[in-house]
């Protein structure tokens, strides 16, 4: 029995690997134009007795539509990024949980990022900014030919509502690659300290291929909720809301944590746990600040709006600790820069520094009373969130989402704009006058929420058809050594 | 009057033209303006064939909502406001501008001009 899940399990992961590469295959993979001589020596003919002249020619580095300062701050946001999961995430998480899962967490993420860097190249990126195949969904296709990943970056959906990017597509790949890879990691935080291993593995690509390509093609890829007008600068929906819905609905499905681990579960290494923090929040800087997809003037604003807001979110949660137990928290200002890292990231761009002060503040209140105080409810309390991703991120992504829809200042320019594109791309919130954008941002909220809640749903529900979606009892009691052969932390 | 005379004046009044959006409306120019830069620019708008610069459009008595499959964006033009949506798709999502417009000439000038 153990052999045919195990059999099945391998053609469910061939299949998942192999089938989406088809459709678009021949039309990514064409090669790259070849690109003439620089200079071409005279014809020969036209002077028959004279000696040829030397040849001539000249190397240029880039393209002319490549700016290297761009393309260098692209990348380097993206690289800030992507420590944000490795080691960011991954030490945070090792260091918040019980020492028995320190390994555990840690590799679940180290896979997570593999895993979707595979599948991102493969079909994910095009199903997510490729050209269309339904509103919410582009062709899935591979983004591996020499042509796709030294052609210009563009965004086929999405192209009229931005300046023509001046980087290359491998550049815009890898920047939104981290993204999506983050997504998923941070999901992984509902279900650490009793999800089976194997079915991490299998459940990473299957998440990513039907579930995170939908909601980012939607808002980002130029699907119908952007062409509807709904905004999200840097994800607070496409990420956090999905990742803290979506988690929600694992924690429950796959089931809790042994009842001893729910009631006793300190973490491990605080000061570790810390560090992971510290990478987060500067990481951010390159989350909020690439996504303009220029060194421009914007990037600085949504970089400052980051820190203002997370700052004032962290006294706030800390305040509120204070007030509550009567001792400041470190795992709660943790938890208190997260919230508000979350908060601003659908509005980074968009909103003036009030706006993310007040952002900050709700940040610090909102959330906190999601975790401190509704989570503790008899109903929401029977699902083990483990790491109370639905608060920090599912709410505030949510929190910081709508709040765009009110703050948004219609004078903090993301490009500016000429002739009839003048003064500019902008976002006009309640707050300034436009009521619409707040039900816009409304109904993208409804619609990541209830996508992500069915679809990740069927995904562990057929997937339990095949796969233990939570490790056996006796392996929940032993811990690391009983799934990976090794621990933390010498015994010696 | 005669039974014979009110039908005839009642399938008259069914066949005559009920406004621009029948078959048989002259084009119109819709002309619009950036109210930042003052950048100028025509919108044909062909009540017949139902199009917005040759692109499908879905023409009422409120408004006329048409789609710029060569640019890309979403137009909605209100009749009563005179202002012109543009909607956008970026990778951040939606990017709204306004423009205002009235039409110049053709059957719809009298009735868009001015609001109401």
């Amino acid at each position: 029995m153990n052999r045919a899940r195990a059999f099945m399990g391998i053609v469910l992961i061939a299949a998942l690997n192999l089938l989406p590469c088809v459709p678009a295959f021949a039309q990514n993979n064409a090669p790259a134009p070849a690109t003439p001589p620089a200079a071409t020596a005279p014809a020969a003919a036209a002077a028959p007795a004279a000696a040829a002249p030397a040849p001539t020619g000249t190397w240029v580095a880039a393209p002319p539509w490549l700016n290297s300062g761009n393309n260098a701050w692209q990348l380097a946001a993206a690289t800030f990024v992507a420590l944000q999961s490795i080691p960011g995430l991954m030490i945070l998480y090792a260091g918040l949980v019980k020492k028995k899962w320190a390994i555990n967490s840690a590799f679940m993420v180290m896979y997570a990022f593999a895993s979707v860097m595979v599948v991102w190249v493969l079909w994910a990126y095009n199903m997510s900014f490729g050209p269309k195949w339904f509103p919410f969904l582009g062709q899935p296709g591979p983004a591996t030919s020499a042509g796709f990943e030294l052609g210009q970056a563009t965004v086929p959906e999405a192209a009229s509502g931005m300046p023509d990017l001046t980087f290359p597509m491998a550049t815009m790949t890898y920047f939104q690659f981290v993204f999506a890879a983050i997504t998923v990691i941070i999901l992984g935080g509902s279900v650490l300290g009793r999800m089976s291993f194997k079915a991490w593995v299998i459940f990473v690509p299957l998440w990513m291929t039907f579930v995170y390509t939908v909601g980012c093609f939607s808002i980002w890829g130029g699907g119908w909720l952007s062409a509807l007008g709904a905004v999200d600068f840097s994800g607070g929906y496409v990420i956090h809301l999905a990742a803290g819905v979506s988690g929600f609905v694992a924690a429950a499905v796959v089931g809790p944590r042994l009842q001893a681990d729910r009631d006793h579960f300190p973490p491990n290494n605080l000061l570790i746990a810390l560090t992971g923090a510290g990478i987060l929040w500067l990481g951010w800087n390159g989350f909020n600040g690439g996504d303009p997809y220029f060194a421009n003037a914007n990037a600085a604003g949504a970089i400052l709006n980051t820190n203002i807001c997370t700052a004032i979110a962290l006294l706030t949660w800390t305040t509120m600790d204070s007030m509550k137990y009567g001792k400041p928290s470190i795992v709660g200002a943790i938890n208190g820069m997260i919230a508000g890292l979350v908060g601003i990231t659908p509005a980074a761009g968009y909103v003036n520094g009030w706006g993310a002060i007040i952002i900050g503040l709700c940040a610090g209140i909102i959330p906190w009373f999601s975790m401190n105080v509704l989570a503790k409810t008899t109903l929401i309390s029977k699902v083990d969130d483990t790491l109370g991703v639905l608060s920090t991120h599912g709410v505030a992504g949510l929190m910081g989402g709508l709040l765009t829809g009110v703050l948004a200042d219609p004078n903090m320019l993301v490009y500016l704009g000429t002739g009839s594109n003048a003064p500019g791309a902008s976002t006009t919130g309640w707050y300034y006058g436009n009521f619409k954008q707040f039900l816009l941002q409304a109904e993208a909220a409804a619609f990541i929420i209830v996508y992500n809640a069915i679809a990740t749903f069927v995904i562990l529900k057929v997937m339990s058809f095949f796969v233990s979606l939570r490790m056996v009892d006796a392996t929940l009691q032993a811990g690391d050594n009983a799934v990976h052969g090794e621990e933390a932390y010498s015994p010696v | 009057m005669t039974p014979g005379l009110s039908i005839a004046l009642i399938v008259l009044a069914l066949e005559a033209p009920a406004g621009p959006t029948q078959a048989g409306a002259e084009p119109a120019t819709l002309r619009c303006t950036n109210p930042f830069s003052g950048a100028t620019w025509d919108v044909a708008i062909d009540s017949a064939r139902r199009t917005a610069d040759s692109f499908p459009a879905d023409i009422t008595d409120r408004t006329i909502r048409w789609h710029d499959a060569a640019r890309g964006g979403n137009y909605e033009f209100d009749r009563a406001s005179g202002e012109l949506t543009v909607v956008y798709a970026s990778s951040m999502g939606g990017t709204f501008l306004k423009d205002n417009c009235r039409f110049v000439g053709g059957a719809d000038s009298a009735r868009a001009d001015g609001p109401g």
